[in-house]
């Protein structure tokens, strides 16, 4: 059975993957990032708040994302997370592994047609 | 509490603690930002249908995680502790792991075989849900204590007539003071009555019902009311000082829940009275519905005459008795009796040799009559939760089967022999556990859907407990059919793996077991099937049955005739025939009249001996009857059937010549088969407030009318002309030509015009009645017929099951057949009979099965008998047909294949 949390190499879980993208470019607290992902998925991808926290759960004990300074001006049950150097490296790794494949597909004709 | 909010509180419930303790506050902040996004009704329901699509994806991999995370940590504080030597189980892993290894790989398997563990799931779920329903109504009803101050020590007395054959009738006053008197028998007798009385409101006067009770009656039971007091020693009795106790309910819809209600000062028929408490809202009586009090009175108050002043054979109290605490159950029925022969000694010319008292925990008696009903629904109950997990094992024995590879080679890979049984079990209890899990959520739901029909005997207990005891009974039964279908696969785990995957021989072991257990299921199934249709045809009958009277298109009503209002007998005879004139010109009636007691109606009437001339006082309580008083035209009204004489008229009023109308029981009981036209009776009357013995002259008899439902037969009655026997309780009814609704809304209107203070209630079709009166049977026939009908289904589903799988391991067989010139219709034929020969050893075992099983249930039939030939026939057909639809599919597939195709197989 494949465990991925921790390492960089194995392929992320998909949730872990989403999140970690909706960090790069500033933290974010829970709903925010769930409202990220909705927003570069086209609404395709809903991430609800257990997922969303259980997958944030196995990315700190990773050492892929930690907690960020709160803001004062905000409900302050929130609670902000950040992308660590790990995490990115991790998002790296895995833009690597999916650019490759879709440069596979692209070689054998397969992306999908537009217009 | 705030409303929103709870919803998204319940869901966050379902996470594990340590996830609520670091994400809790996050979580619920999120919903509160989705909600600020839109608030609209569509918004939130949307909001809620993520959330719960979340939950369940979510709180699993919670529980999940939380799970990994302990065993880490307690394996890394094992090994810091230096205590690595556990490697002689599992391979060197820690018991933990080996558990934890068990347990993924039986999901695994699990998932990869879906539609096993789906069919597996889903039945045992099924069995385990209903027997915990039916447990949970067993439990609440005859387990579960009353909710009265030590009730084990409450018993309900009855006064046995075992001369007239009526062992459970009321006491008269005397009786009950014989009873008080009896030296250290009781600690306590309370005596209670249910009439009716009407309330002066400001406006309209309103019916309520009315307990008398004595003094003593809420200190018997150790009432605690929530306002207020009980009433106090000395309030009964015609010095009384008028008090009254009101219910919850009428608390809140008549008073308003107003608490300074105590104290105010009501008129109760006339009198004032002053309401001195509200009784809690979970206070009902828990007496047997044959004592004739409702679960539920509205008002409540003392006697207001002096109960040892009454008539000794003037029988109407209901009396319920806390026993001394020194007097052991296995003493009391003989101390009664002895109080019952020293009441005799007394009154001599009334009560005789043979007639006694008898006593039964008042628990047990106020269910008396659910009880066989709900025992034989529990073992209906038990015999589908077996035929459930019977289809598991079956199922289990077959994949166990299948996987004899899989197994056979982690044997020869070196997997100890038990290693893989345990496997196997593992495999079990998750399914166990799962089916047990939603076979519980389920029994919440369904018992509550289900206690909202239950039968009239439990309609005196308010809540259903689905609490301690039953989530036990519940996780118990799990265990229970885990043990005895997680086991059926390990009998024939073969003892030498490698034989394993040669021998065939273990194979046809295991098939033949499978087969067993087919066979049983189907005749589990033939029992249910004919439990369910001989309760069909009980309803049936029921409903059928002549009940002496016609309820279609009849319309009752009750109205209250006060005594502060009509005074007199004249009084109320003139107002009874003035609200009948009434009645009969409204257009599209076409009789009408009206009844002291209405038949089938649960209120408590009253009997008393009414014996022929020339009987010895010795032997009046061998007639005795209920007692009635009706207004010329009723028996149109109703449709009852005059055989002999003639009806009531105008004529027969308070001046004229006494006489009476009696059934066909009476008739028989007092005169035999001579003609009882002309001859003389002495029933009691109401007459100017008393109730004294009269001459009257037979000048009629009717047809029996089934006043207790068409199961129990008449006990015979006397129908006096109301204007000869002026009570003070009517109901009208009103036979229409065709649809009565319309009649409903005018009914009130008339009687206000008639009189503008007389209060209407109960207006109501008086098939609802005859339907009331068969609600426990329809009740037993529903879930009977709802677990045959589950019992077929699964029947078939595991018939199916043994059947494919017997085929395709024969399908070599037949591509050999086939070769040498077998039709495809033989080979069609081979197999369904396989699948006939099941069912029909089945079905003969099911018979012998249902002829015990059915005596079981006897006590709840009517018009039929628990052994009747064609229902065991239909129902032998229903099985033997279902057999062979279940064998269709799987002979059809057999006779299609190809030969060549079979015979390359393996």
């Amino acid at each position: 059975m494949v465990r991925n949390s921790g390492s960089t190499t194995n392929p992320l879980a998909s949730s872990a993957f989403l999140i970690l993208v909706a960090l790069a470019d500033q933290p974010r607290y829970g709903l925010s990032i769930a409202e990220e992902v909705a927003r570069y998925t086209k609404d395709r991808i809903q991430l609800g708040p257990g997922t969303l926290y259980n997958t944030i759960k196995k990315l700190l004990d990773g050492g892929l994302v930690e907690a960020a300074p709160t803001r004062d001006d905000d409900d302050p049950r929130r609670r902000y997370y950040a992308i660590t150097p790990t995490g990115q490296a991790a998002v790296r790794s895995e833009a690597a592994r999916l650019t490759e494949l879709v440069d596979a597909i692209r070689d054998k004709h397969l992306t999908p047609s537009r217009g | 509490m705030d409303r929103p909010s709870r919803f998204p509180g319940l869901v966050l419930a379902l996470y594990p603690r340590a996830f609520k303790h670091e994400f809790g506050d996050q979580w619920l902040a999120d919903v509160d930002g989705r909600l600020a996004r839109g608030d609209r009704p569509v918004d939130r329901l949307r909001l809620y249908w993520l959330l719960v699509l979340d939950a369940l994806r979510a709180v699993p991999v919670a529980y999940a995680t939380l799970a990994f995370t302990r065993l880490r940590l307690g394996r890394t504080r094992r090994r810091v502790a230096g205590a690595g030597g556990d490697t002689r189980r599992g391979g060197g892993r820690p018991p933990f792991d080996v558990l934890r290894l068990d347990l993924r790989l039986a999901v695994r398997s699990l998932w990869k075989d879906r539609s096993y563990s789906v069919t597996a799931i889903a039945s045992l779920a099924l069995g385990v849900t209903a027997a915990t329903v039916m447990y949970a109504v067993v439990n609440t009803a005859l387990i579960r204590p009353l909710p009265y101050r030590d009730p084990a020590r409450l018993a309900m007395l009855w006064n046995a007539f075992s001369v007239a054959d009526r062992p459970r009738l009321p006491f008269s006053g005397p009786e009950l003071m014989a009873l008080r008197e009896a030296p250290d028998l009781f600690a306590e007798v309370g005596a209670i009555w249910a009439t009716s009385g009407s309330v002066r409101g400001d406006e309209m006067p309103e019916t309520v019902s009315l307990g008398l009770v004595s003094d003593n009656f809420f200190t018997v039971l150790g009432v605690v009311p929530s306002l207020g007091r009980i009433f106090d020693r000395g309030e009964e009795g015609p010095s009384g000082s008028g008090v009254v106790l009101v219910s919850d309910a009428y608390w809140r819809t008549s008073l308003g829940a107003d608490p300074s209600a105590v104290g105010r000062t009501i008129r109760l028929d006339g009198r004032e009275v002053v309401i001195i408490g509200v009784l809690a809202p979970d206070f009902t009586l828990r007496v047997p519905p044959d004592a004739g009090v409702p679960a539920r009175l509205d008002l409540y108050t003392p006697f207001p005459w002096s109960l040892s002043a009454l008539a000794p054979d003037s029988h109407f109290l209901r009396l319920i008795g806390r026993l001394a605490p020194a007097v052991p159950w296995g003493e009391a029925q003989a101390r009664v009796t002895a109080v019952a022969n020293g009441v005799r000694a007394r009154y001599t010319e009334l009560i005789k040799t043979g007639d006694t008292f008898s006593l039964a925990p008042l628990q047990g008696d106020a269910v008396r009559r659910v009880r066989p009903i709900l025992l034989a629904l529990l073992t209906g109950v038990g015999l589908f939760l077996l035929l459930a997990a019977g289809n598991v094992a079956s199922l289990l024995i077959a994949r166990t089967n299948a996987r004899r590879r899989e197994m056979a080679i982690r044997s020869c890979l070196g997997a100890p022999r038990w290693r893989i049984a345990r496997q196997l079990l593992t495999e079990s209890l998750v399914v166990a556990a799962v089916a047990g899990g939603v076979g519980l959520g389920l029994s919440q739901w369904g018992g509550r859907a289900l206690w909202a029909l239950r039968p009239e005997g439990l309609r005196s207990i308010s809540s259903l407990s689905l609490g301690g005891p039953v989530l036990l009974f519940a996780v118990a039964v799990t265990g229970l059919t885990w043990v005895g279908f997680g086991l059926a696969p390990l009998i024939h785990l073969s003892r030498d793996p490698a034989a394993a995957i040669l021998a065939r021989g273990v194979d046809r072991q295991r098939q033949r077991l499978r087969k067993a257990v087919i066979v049983g299921e189907v005749a589990i199934g033939l029992v249910l099937v004919v439990g369910a249709a001989l309760m069909a045809q009980t309803l049936d009958k029921l409903q059928q049955a002549d009940l002496g009277f016609d309820p279609t298109h009849v319309l009752s009503a009750r109205v209250s005739l006060p005594q502060a209002l009509f005074p007199t007998d004249a009084d109320r005879a003139r107002m009874a025939q003035d609200i009948a004139g009434a009645f009969r010109r409204l257009p599209g009636v076409t009789a009408t009249g009206a009844v002291s007691h209405l038949p089938l109606a649960t209120w408590a009437n009253w009997s008393d001996a009414a014996p022929p001339e020339g009987i010895p006082e010795a032997q009046r309580d061998r007639y005795h009857a209920d007692h009635r008083s009706v207004t010329p035209g009723y028996f149109d009204a109703i449709a009852a059937r005059l055989v002999a004489g003639r009806q009531f008229t105008e004529h027969d009023d308070g001046t004229a010549q006494p006489v009476v109308i009696i059934d066909e029981a009476m008739a028989q009981r007092a005169f035999g088969d001579a003609d009882p036209i002309g001859r003389r009776l002495f029933p009691a009357r109401y007459v100017d407030g008393d109730f004294p013995s009269t001459e009257a002259i037979v000048v009629g008899v009717v047809h029996d009318i089934q006043d207790r439902g068409a199961a129990l037969s008449s006990e015979g009655q006397v129908f006096w002309p109301f204007a000869q026997s002026a009570r003070w309780e009517l109901t009208y009814v009103l036979r229409g030509a065709g649809d009565i609704v319309p009649l409903i809304s005018q009914v009130r209107r008339t009687v206000g015009s008639v009189h503008r203070d007389l209060a209407v209630s109960q207006i109501r079709p008086m098939t609802d009645l005859v339907k009331a009166n068969t609600a426990d049977t329809s009740f037993t026939t529903m879930l009977a017929g709802l677990f045959a009908l589950l019992a077929l289904v699964i029947a078939a589903v595991g018939l199916y099951g043994v059947v494919t799988y017997s085929s395709q391991q024969r399908l070599r067989d037949m591509g050999i057949r086939v070769a040498l010139g077998a039709t495809r219709a033989d080979i069609f034929r081979r197999i369904m009979g396989e699948g006939a020969k099941l069912g029909v050893v089945g079905v003969l075992l099911g018979v012998a099965g249902g002829i015990v099983a059915t005596r079981l249930m006897s006590s709840l039939l009517f018009g039929v008998s628990p052994t009747d030939a064609a229902t065991f026939l239909i129902g032998g057909i229903a099985l033997l047909g279902t057999s062979l639809v279940a064998s269709l599919a799987p002979a059809r597939r057999a006779a299609r294949v190809d030969p060549m195709t079979a015979l390359r197989l393996e």
